[in-house]
């Protein structure tokens, strides 16, 4: 192959794949997911959807032997109960976002295929806004008081 | 919570892999380019 | 000075691993997962920095025609898609375990996918075109078309539902951020910014290198 189909044929794929992402980014990305107000107004069963929304306190269930995980996803207004098989990720926890990739099901409930925790733009020390944590956790542990 | 240090080493490791591989290229790419320029001067 | 400019990137970097593993602590939340952000952000800042140029010298190049534009244009782009890159990967190998996915199509995920596909067609477009003159007028067009899709890549978290987080930096509200943690972000910020300094210099270089050879 010459060098200039090499080109053309790498500038193709590039140009065919910046198209399929702009369709793809225009229909999908602008709305990521719907907030259970929306999934609750006209819910479908068997579509496939991607859900956010916060993670009702006292409401996450898990049962690590049968990896079965269930929870609720809030908005504020509503809520839509969610199933799922499988660990979560860390960041995944009670009062915290979380954006959940499944379907709805005849049942009343979401059932999840993939469950994405949602981070927020904090970052902190654990032990409040100290500079040297590590220094203060090792005098901790030279005057014997154990684990901070 | 778990630390996931290997997420962190491979992340600085590609990192460090991918930075110092593009420099050593304008390096050698520069070295080789040097080499046929004085080649041709000479010819002249 | 190329030469001093390269040991003070070093340096740079070095003060920035300091930095991002000694002095800043782990996160509360990620643990010490959230160090990746010390190489994730600088890098994106590089290649917004690096994009940046890319615009300012095509259109320069466009008006005056002068091969310098063109050579800081060319230059610029191509450290712009290396920085984009570990933007990318760095980003995906922090995305698994926090987020608990490699990928998703969200607007601040494709539209980065998007800046990087743009700029690579750009290097490629350059070797496409046999006549210098001609393919140095299409890269900047293109170079210039491309910046649009910086301020969409950084507001995207802003103006649209997605996975990743709002911006940390260049933010309209300050983002809640320990000091420890935002100091190391800025030296790792300095040192990336060096290292593009470095990186552009020798690449500018061996551009010249090539356009003496090729006359």
């Amino acid at each position: 192959m010459s060098r200039r189909g090499k080109f053309l044929l790498g500038g193709g794929v590039i140009v065919a794949a910046l198209a399929y992402m702009i369709y793809a980014g225009v229909s999908q990305s602008v709305v990521y997911f719907v907030t259970p107000s929306e999934l609750r107004a006209q819910p479908v069963a068997g579509k496939a959807y991607r859900l956010g929304g916060m993670v009702q306190p006292a409401s996450l269930k898990w049962e690590p032997r049968s990896l079965d995980l269930s929870f609720t996803l809030s908005d504020g207004k509503t809520s839509v109960p969610v199933r799922h098989k499988g660990t979560p990720p860390d960041l995944f926890a009670e009062g915290r976002g979380a954006v959940v990739e499944g379907t709805w099901t005849t049942e009343g409930y979401f059932k999840a295929s993939l469950i994405m925790a949602k981070h927020s733009e904090e970052y902190k020390a654990p032990h409040g806004d100290e500079a040297q944590p590590g220094y203060k956790e090792l005098l901790k542990t030279l005057k014997g008081q154990g684990n901070p | 919570m778990p630390d996931h240090w290997g997420f962190v080493f491979a992340a600085y490791g590609i990192a460090a892999v991918v930075l110092f591989g593009y420099w050593r290229r304008l390096i050698r790419l520069h070295a080789e380019l040097s080499a046929l320029k004085a080649r041709r001067e000479v010819k002249r | 000075m190329t030469r001093w400019l390269g040991w003070l990137a070093a340096l740079g970097l070095l003060a920035g691993l300091a930095m991002g593993f000694g002095y800043a602590p782990k996160d509360a939340v990620q643990g010490n997962v959230q160090r990746i952000m010390y190489v994730h952000v600088p890098s994106i800042l590089t290649a917004y920095l690096a994009f940046a140029l890319v615009l300012i010298a095509s259109l320069g190049y466009l008006f005056t025609r002068r091969t310098g534009w063109d050579r800081l244009a060319h230059s610029a782009g191509e450290i712009g898609v290396v920085f984009t890159g570990l933007t990318l990967v760095s980003g995906s190998i922090w995305g698994k375990p926090t987020w608990g996915t490699w990928w998703t199509w969200d607007a601040r995920l494709t539209s980065t996918a998007i800046l990087f596909l743009i700029y690579v067609g750009y290097l490629l477009l350059r070797g496409m075109v046999d006549d210098q003159e001609r393919g140095a007028r299409y890269a900047a067009v293109v170079g210039i078309l491309g910046a649009v899709n910086i301020p969409i890549v950084h507001f995207s978290v802003l103006w649209w539902r997605t996975l990743h987080q709002p911006p940390t930096i260049l933010s309209p509200e300050r983002a809640p951020v320990s000091a420890s943690i935002g100091l190391a972000l800025l030296v790792n910020g300095v040192a990336f910014a060096l290292l593009f300094l470095y990186l552009l210099s020798k690449r500018l270089a061996l551009r010249r290198l090539e356009e003496e050879i090729r006359a």
